[in-house]
């Protein structure tokens, strides 16, 4: 099902049927950062994020202590944890870590594996300094720890 | 699928006249011309030229023959990942006689991690020394994150400020040698 070329901490697996889809993760001092793609315009693999994301922590896992997520809107057909996040928190009660880790997949793959501690890194607008930033989000960084 | 040193060394020397990103991307291509896979090719090329942890938002059906303003984001985290691993990467940023002409010398660029930690082990900002105490914990870890992301703002302005002037002294180049050639017929 999955094609993977590996080396110690970096990890690519590729969609044996279209190799479009992929995920490609890489460990540095235990942060794990990573990027899949699993829809395309017009097309979606039939593998799922979770399989590619368990096919990754198979061979890179123990090395990780923080898993990164990263989502913006750079590009448009990379935006479905910003857009979830932003759905989550336009909702006023509900908390930021809370919407990171519940209602985003990297958060819900994290809170899987225990990862369930959440730092925000970078948020763009800051509803410290912007009180509608909620649900409005452009650029995110957040750290799962255990 | 295998990167070549010559092409690393080639890449660094590019970044250092001025290449975008998305140039080095599309000399990545140019000397590959029979890979498939761009993808991972670029993720190889970028972390070992440049120790770029990965680059994000890069399309796997894009042959990057055709670079536009579609990637100008890659002139900010990648941009800025590569000022900030410079000292990994090139023996003239460990160098205390580095010519100061280069558009890198001088540049500071930190990880939003970084800062954040530095800004949490620093002592309180000036304006909020007196109600520091006072402030919630999420109030304060809130200040510090708008205070690190302020601070990696200005870093990435300060990069593509002297960028910007080095691509300008490239193009006044160009436009005098064209000058010259016009003249010379």
């Amino acid at each position: 099902m999955i094609a993977a070329q590996t080396s110690v901490a970096t990890f690519r697996a590729e969609d044996c049927a279209d190799p479009d889809f992929f995920i490609f993760g890489t460990v540095g001092s235990g942060l794990l950062k990573f990027e899949v793609v699993r829809k395309l315009p017009g097309k979606t693999s039939t593998i799922t994020g979770h399989e590619f994301f368990d096919a990754m922590w198979a061979h890179l896992g123990s090395k990780v202590k923080v898993i990164e997520g990263s989502w913006d809107n750079t590009n448009p057909q990379r935006v479905d944890n910003l857009n979830r996040f932003n759905r989550a928190t336009a909702n006023p009660k509900v908390p930021l870590d809370v919407a990171a880790l519940l209602a985003t997949r990297t958060g819900q793959w994290a809170d899987d594996l225990g990862y369930t501690k959440v730092s925000f890194i970078l948020l763009d607008p800051d509803p410290q300094t912007d009180p509608k930033a909620r649900g409005k989000f452009t650029k995110v960084i957040v750290h799962f720890g255990m | 699928m295998s990167i070549q040193a010559s092409v690393i060394e080639e890449l660094r020397s590019m970044f250092k006249e001025g290449a975008t990103p998305s140039r080095l991307i599309q000399h990545i291509v140019a000397r590959h011309p029979n890979e498939g896979n761009w993808h991972g090719l670029l993720q190889d090329y970028f972390r070992e030229a440049f120790a770029v942890q990965i680059v994000r938002g890069l399309s796997p059906a894009e042959t990057y023959r055709d670079i536009d303003l579609r990637y100008a984001y890659l002139n900010e985290d990648v941009l800025h990942e590569m000022v900030q691993m410079r000292s990994s990467w090139d023996q003239a940023a460990n160098d205390r006689e580095e010519v100061l002409s280069s558009w890198l010398s001088t540049l500071v660029a930190t990880s939003a991690s970084e800062r954040l930690q530095e800004g949490k082990q620093s002592s309180p900002p000036p304006d909020f020394s007196q109600a520091w105490e006072q402030l919630s914990e999420n109030d304060r870890a809130g200040i510090i994150r708008v205070n690190a992301s302020y601070r990696g703002r200005t870093e990435l302005v300060h990069i593509l400020a002297r960028l910007a002037e080095r691509l300008q002294q490239k193009l006044v180049h160009l436009e005098q040698q064209v000058m010259e050639e016009h003249h010379s017929k």
